[in-house]
């Protein structure tokens, strides 16, 4: 898989199916909750595929459970497929964590240790994913509350020792980085600089509620200024890499992300000059 | 694998009973201390759940109230886990739940409520499938008439109950007051998906639902009309059978007429 440039994009939700079907908004790319589809039939699969018929579209999943010890769930790895086949996705995203385990769900993005055995483990099922789905799957950094004693590197050691064994892509979620940044007392700067520009497909840009003390991936608020400078600083590590606008609750009017991915477009524009729909010069640039 | 399972098995552990063993393995320092980051994935946890029932059930929310509501949640979601992939499917036991746990058990139209509410859902994003039209009933070779068999869009649903908790679901969803709950004689509401996507539903009459129940076993007209003698005298019948039919077709529900 190349690092296409998609350009900038929305969460598709379900409050703006009608909005964007009747007003076909100028956004490069819509990325769309792949459970939210697995359903045999009715609206959500009607909007789906009037959207898709204008725009190119990332699938982007909650429950594959990469890291979980439970078997991988191979019912819902083939609803996956059938659904990527259906759709036609750019690419196909879950996140870097686990989410149950004795088969209880906590429909949850919980935490993993980052040393040598989670990596064995989660490399050997990224490897299993892609085999049975015939794609590179991309797997977003998630924000955490809690790191365990028994951690023997840092976060982004731990992605890129991942993404690079595993022959995986990476979906780097600025946010996230800064929430988890604030909560376990690390530099996002460091986070950014040490994650290796050739994994990185995509990024996520989304609010959080700041605590003082601590800092919680909400994603219910528009995106805060401490996450559009890391946004920038990301763009001049990494070129232009396909942004996104992500939220979850408390949705504004479709405008309102429309204004949120303008602007991730301008400070794009103003950071990197005015672009073109590849960045494998940047690219090479970055990685000479 | 066998720490990581350990450490995935103590935090679940937290999660669905308040078990402490995990805070042993969780990194000190920081900001905040472990019980408080613990605390943000127990609420989280909570609130994602309890979000589900109210967007599930948000006429049944409403019906109970906060407090019994507060009720409903804690107690459906300490004893029952969520064991799907999806959230979708978390609520699929509240009916049952309802019906056997005080207090809830002593008032039948609440299960009844939550249960209809997820024939709506059911309803709602069912497969699709192709509508008939009334020109493939009347192209039907009148010679052909008594093999007639009625297949259903996948959206179609019977909805039986004795209580009025489908009177109920509307008063809420009108912003009216709920009349008082009562027990009815049985009722059979048929609910099904327009062809706008809109989610209906109808109550049928004693002729309609026996004729709706011998069609979805798989009856031929012919037998079907042998049905409806015990409800109308035989020079009525078919006349009353065609009515049904064009009517079921008209409003989106048949799928295909077959013959
Ligand atoms: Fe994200």
């Amino acid at each position: 898989m190349d690092t296409k440039f998609l350009g900038f994009g929305v969460g598709l939700r379900t409050d703006h199916y009608q909005y964007v079907v009747d007003n076909k908004p100028n956004v490069d790319w819509f990325e769309v909750i792949s459970e939210n589809f697995m359903v045999a039939g009715g609206k959500p699969k009607y909007f789906l595929h009037a959207v898709r018929e204008h725009y190119p579209i990332v699938m982007h999943g909650v429950s594959m459970s990469i890291a979980s010890t439970d078997p991988l769930n191979l019912d819902y790895l083939a609803k996956l497929k059938t659904l990527a086949e259906e759709v036609q996705p750019e690419w196909v995203s879950d996140h870097l964590c686990w989410t149950g385990v004795h088969g209880v769900n906590s429909h949850d993005l919980l935490p993993v240790p980052y040393n040598e055995e989670a990596i064995a483990h989660i490399v050997s099922r990224v490897q299993q994913v892609q085999e049975i789905l015939g794609r590179e799957i991309v797997l977003e950094n998630v924000s955490s509350y809690l790191t365990y004693n028994a951690s023997e590197m840092e976060e982004w050691e731990f992605i890129n020792t991942i993404a690079e064994r595993a022959g995986c892509k990476i979906l780097l979620d600025v946010n996230n980085i800064y929430v988890s940044s604030r909560n376990h007392g690390y530099s996002a700067q460091t986070f950014l600089q040490s994650i290796q520009p050739q994994y990185v497909q995509q990024f996520h840009l989304a609010g959080h509620s700041d605590y003082g003390d601590y800092v919680i991936d909400t994603h219910d608020h528009d995106v805060p200024p401490a996450v559009w400078n890391l946004y920038q600083e990301a763009l001049q590590r990494f070129g232009l890499v396909s942004t996104l606008i992500e939220r979850d609750d408390n949705i504004p009017p479709f405008p309102e992300l429309y204004a949120e991915m303008q602007k991730a477009r301008n400070i794009a524009q103003r950071t990197l000059g005015p672009y073109q729909k590849t960045r494998d010069a940047k690219l090479a640039t970055l990685t000479n | 694998m066998q720490n990581l399972r350990h450490l995935q098995t103590e935090l679940i552990d937290y999660l669905l009973d308040q078990s402490p063993v995990i805070e042993a393995h969780i990194a000190a320092g920081g900001s905040i201390d472990k019980r408080t980051r613990l605390n943000i994935y127990g609420n989280a946890y909570k609130s994602r759940l309890r979000g589900v029932i109210d967007t599930d059930h948000e006429i049944l929310s409403y019906y109970l109230g906060d407090d019994l509501f507060s009720k409903l949640v804690d107690g459906y979601i300490d004893s029952h886990p969520s064991t799907y992939t999806s959230l979708r499917d978390f609520c699929c036991e509240i009916p049952m739940y309802l019906k056997i746990t005080p207090p809830f058990r002593d008032h039948p139209v609440i299960s009844e409520l939550a249960r209809f509410e997820r024939t709506l859902l059911f309803a709602f994003d069912a497969n699709d499938a192709p509508l008939t039209k009334m020109v493939e009933l009347s192209s039907v070779p009148l010679d052909k008439w008594p093999n007639i068999q009625v297949r259903f869009h996948p959206s179609v649903q019977l909805f039986e109950t004795f209580t009025n908790c489908v009177e109920v679901w509307r008063a809420i969803k009108q912003k009216a007051t709920p009349p008082e709950a009562i027990d009815n004689d049985r009722i059979v509401w048929i609910v099904w998906r327009t062809i706008e996507r809109i989610t209906e539903f109808r109550s049928m009459n004693i002729s309609e639902i026996s004729m709706i129940n011998a069609f979805l076993q798989g009856a031929t007209l012919a037998e079907v009309c042998e049905e409806l003698l015990q409800y109308h005298p035989e020079h009525e019948v078919s006349e009353v059978a065609v009515k049904y039919i064009s009517q079921w077709i008209q409003r989106g529900q048949v799928s295909k007429i077959h013959y």
